[in-house]
């Protein structure tokens, strides 16, 4: 190991990347799935693994708010990054006395077009 | 290099400056340069120094000074002060003889490019290459100048004479360059004053110089040959007492704490316990490395987030219980009671086991 790959991993692990992701099919029975293009999962030094769960590579928000890695699976395609939440982790009955994004109490919960959805972590454009 | 060699092994780049050999004008320019910036004063002139000229004596200046005793210049002035000297002869100096054919001089560069700075030469304990010249035996000679010097007066001339007479037995020549001893036994001062001619003292000298000659090549070879001395590598025994497998020490290694430490994280989903405490299963909580200590932020050393939304580290206290791998997170201040259907993620420096 040289001290390019010692930068190689600090890379890595200590550089993490902010990107918006736009919404690519709402319309899924199954999953609200979003999608940010040209952007992949930073190769991992194969020693550090263990100390860095998939799960634990990046943070989603929804309008800001964190999303559970539990309530979501993400997967390459390509060169494009895939987030595909899953509804059934949803409310079905949103509980909110508020109206949140045109969200009616009582009403399921659902994803719009033009929710800010952002996702940081260990990504990086791909070039 | 030499063109016959047509074996690439045996080709060795050298440098021009270890090649270039030593020819005739070499000893005659180190004598001329010695005596230029060492030896000849500067005479004073009506309160003014002049500079002594030194001139090499070609043919046509050397016969004219010979003849007339003295020199004038193109516009038929009488040139005074002068120095000026010629070579006489060169013969074989047998003392110094030797069967060159057979017998070269070594020589040694402490530096080599082909030494680059490598950790396997530090941990090697690896002494670097020299780069070895062998150099073939020059031809030892003895070289005779013969000098003569105009001055107007007597006292310019016997500083001149007084400053060579302290050169002789003396190695004439540069620090970086050549450098070739150099006698003179005897001055002949002679002092003429013609009918309607200048006052002219001359004093003229023979030296000799004990130099040598080395063409750059003989019979088409080359008289500088280069090689490398061979490297030394030490091997050390080093023993492993920890039993665990010996690997070769690397960066990964030698920093690892810090290394892990900057790449652990976990992201996981607290249990509830109760209405202000959770608690992460099955997590380790890492140790600051020293090296870190003033540089990491500790109060973010956990992302708290209760449906959704972040809470600052001024709501929460954290212990951690090694022996059965629980992070405890206590709320305080939060403004509600926490309940079980409430989604606490928490994502930080901790490792999921």
């Amino acid at each position: 190991m040289n001290i390019k790959l010692l930068k190689n991993i600090m890379k890595e692990v200590n550089a993490p990347e902010e990107f918006q992701l736009t919404a690519y099919d709402l319309n899924h029975s199954l999953y609200w799935i979003w999608r940010v293009e040209n952007v992949r999962l930073k190769t991992l030094y194969s020693k550090l693994t263990e100390l860095r769960k998939s799960e634990a590579r990046f943070d989603v928000f929804i309008e800001g708010l964190f999303i559970r890695s539990e309530d979501y699976i993400f997967e390459q395609i390509g060169n494009d990054f895939y987030i595909k939440f899953i509804r059934s982790q949803f409310p079905t009955q949103f509980l909110n006395e508020d109206v949140d994004r045109g969200i009616q109490p009582g009403d399921p919960y659902a994803l719009f077009s033009d929710d800010d959805v952002k996702i940081k972590g260990d990504l990086e454009i791909v070039e | 290099m030499n063109k016959k060699e047509t074996n690439r092994a045996l080709q060795r780049g050298i440098s021009k400056e270890f090649t270039k050999g030593v020819k005739l004008i070499d000893i005659d320019t180190t004598i001329a340069e010695y005596m230029v910036e060492t030896i000849i004063p500067d005479v004073e002139e009506n309160g003014t120094a002049v500079k002594v000229p030194l001139l090499y004596g070609n043919a046509e200046r050397w016969n004219n000074a010979r003849e007339k005793g003295y020199l004038r210049d193109q516009r038929g002035k009488v040139q005074i002060p002068l120095v000026m000297f010629k070579r006489n002869s060169i013969e074989r100096d047998a003392n110094l003889a030797q069967f060159k054919d057979v017998n070269t001089l070594p020589a040694y560069k402490r530096y080599s490019s082909t030494n680059r700075y490598e950790r396997f030469s530090l941990q090697t304990d690896a002494s670097p290459a020299f780069e070895q010249y062998e150099v073939s035996v020059p031809d030892y000679v003895t070289v005779t100048y013969e000098v003569m010097i105009w001055t107007s007066f007597t006292e310019h001339m016997n500083a001149i004479v007084e400053q060579f007479q302290y050169a002789t037995d003396r190695y004439w020549g540069t620090e970086k360059g050549y450098k070739f001893r150099t006698r003179i036994d005897s001055f002949d001062n002679q002092q003429e004053v013609g009918e309607g001619s200048e006052r002219i003292i001359r004093t003229s000298f023979t030296m000799v110089t004990n130099a040598y000659l080395l063409p750059e090549t003989y019979d088409e070879k080359p008289q500088v040959k280069k090689s490398f001395t061979p490297k030394k590598v030490v091997w050390g025994v080093e023993t492993d007492l920890t039993g665990t497998t010996f690997t070769n020490p690397n960066i990964y290694k030698e920093y690892q704490n810090v290394i892990d430490f900057v790449a652990i994280r976990g992201s996981q989903q607290a249990i509830v316990v109760d209405n202000d405490t959770v608690r992460l299963d099955n997590v380790r909580l890492p140790i600051l490395p020293n090296e870190l200590i003033g540089s990491f932020d500790t109060k973010n050393w956990f992302r708290v987030y209760i449906n959704g939304e972040f809470k600052e580290p001024e709501f929460y206290s954290y212990s951690f219980d090694g022996t059965n791998n629980i992070i405890a997170f206590n709320f305080t201040d939060l403004g509600f009671s926490l309940d079980v259907e409430d989604e606490i993620a928490i994502t930080g420096k901790f490792q999921q086991l």
